[in-house]
């Protein structure tokens, strides 16, 4: 038998739509810490854990809805994406704004901090997060702009406005700031 | 320069470039330590037992190479369509106006030859040597007719197959008269003609025209 680590995520997830369990659970352990990552950005640690608890199992019940000529990661990070709004919504906070501000300014650093590095952490609390998560997806998990435009549901223009500002906004703040980069 | 750097999606200058090549940094070393992180497989192992014990992923919809039994909506909806498109070819989408113009009567005269006199009986000479009665040779409106038929269900407007033996390009002329029907029609007296050819306001009109000229 194949070990299941020498497949692409594609093939897991085709593999998975025609009902391998062990293939799904393949995808779960790769993807389970990018999603978490991810989903910082829209809130604590409990808040990603629960929506990527939430994003995978939606993709385990929905994987035959997986179009097989695309690639898998824009796919779940869109599920993703979706829930959390959707969750942030329903709890009837802001999605962009308030949770940042109210979130930064009273857990300055938390326990979700120490998975995410000193420059990420920094860019967390300076970017918008439309911004923030554009330039984790496309720098974090090497999405490429197309694939993060879909995802934001931007077009790829937008997206790389968002990242050239992200970008030009962090160097300033190290400039006046400096650490070691 | 800031233009083209967007456009290409590349850095402004030296300082961007080392904040990018950090952001990437960082992001390898998470992903290696969050593998190896003993919370994350925790949480990944809740969820494996937790959707073991879920149902079965949804499969209604396959992808390909599927043999369905379920032949019944697919045949309705064929023969739905096949309505409709030979509706949308035959009738087209316009509905017929009311009061149509002098020149829809080249429609009626390509079945109809006028010969029209003085007095109000010109409809007696009309030439309905035209007039196809009899049924086509290959009779294609046992098939159009109960599918227009069926079609004509779902919209307001009637639909009239063109090869309709009785067919009638002028919406104000009685529709789908028998043969005796119509030769009764005709002969009957001089107040049912003249109401019948007030039915058709445009005939008197060109009648009018031609005895002018």
């Amino acid at each position: 038998m194949q070990n299941k680590k020498s497949f692409s995520d594609e093939e897991l997830a085709i593999r998975a739509q025609q009902g391998d369990m062990a293939d799904f659970e393949e995808l779960a352990k790769r993807y389970w810490p990018r999603l978490h990552r991810f989903l910082l950005t829209y809130g604590n640690d409990a808040f990603a854990s629960d929506i990527t608890q939430e994003t995978l199992l939606r993709a385990y019940q929905k994987v035959s809805y997986y179009h097989s000529k695309k690639t898998f990661a824009p796919w779940i990070f869109t599920i993703a994406r979706n829930l959390a709004l959707n969750s942030l919504k329903r709890s009837k906070r802001k999605a962009e704004v308030a949770m940042d501000e109210s979130f930064a300014e009273s857990h300055p650093r938390t326990e979700n901090d120490h998975e995410i590095g000193i420059v990420w952490g920094k860019a967390k609390q300076i970017l918008s997060k439309t911004a923030y998560a554009s330039l984790r997806l496309h720098y974090g998990e090497e999405l490429t702009i197309n694939e993060v435009a879909n995802i934001m549901g931007k077009s790829e223009i937008a997206i790389k406005v968002i990242l050239h500002r992200s970008r030009k906004k962090i160097a300033k703040y190290f400039k006046s700031n400096p650490i070691k980069l | 320069m800031s233009i083209k750097s967007i456009l290409q999606n590349k850095p402004c200058n030296e300082e961007e470039k080392k904040v990018i090549e950090k952001l990437r940094r960082e992001a390898k070393s998470e992903k290696h330590s969050s593998f190896q992180s003993e919370k994350h497989r925790n949480e990944v192992n809740q969820f494996l037992d937790l959707i073991k014990n879920k149902s079965k992923p949804d499969r209604k919809i396959k992808k390909t190479n599927r043999n369905s039994t379920f032949y019944l909506p697919r045949l309705a909806f064929a023969s739905f369509s096949l309505c409709m498109i030979s509706f949308l070819i035959f009738k087209g989408f316009e509905k017929p106006e009311k009061n149509k113009s002098a020149q829809d009567l080249s429609l009626i005269e390509d079945l109809v030859e006028f010969e029209f006199q003085r007095d109000l009986d010109f409809i007696k000479n009309i030439n309905l040597e035209k007039f196809t009665w009899e049924k086509p040779s290959f009779d294609l409106n046992l098939i159009l007719t109960p599918m227009a038929d069926f079609g004509s269900l779902f919209t307001d407007i009637k639909i009239i197959t063109p090869l309709n033996p009785y067919f009638d390009p002028i919406q104000n002329l009685p529709n789908r008269l028998t043969p005796s029907e119509f030769w009764e029609f005709k002969e009957n007296t001089t107040e049912e003609i003249k109401n019948f050819r007030d039915s058709i306001p445009f005939l008197e009109k060109i009648y009018q025209n031609n005895r002018k000229s």
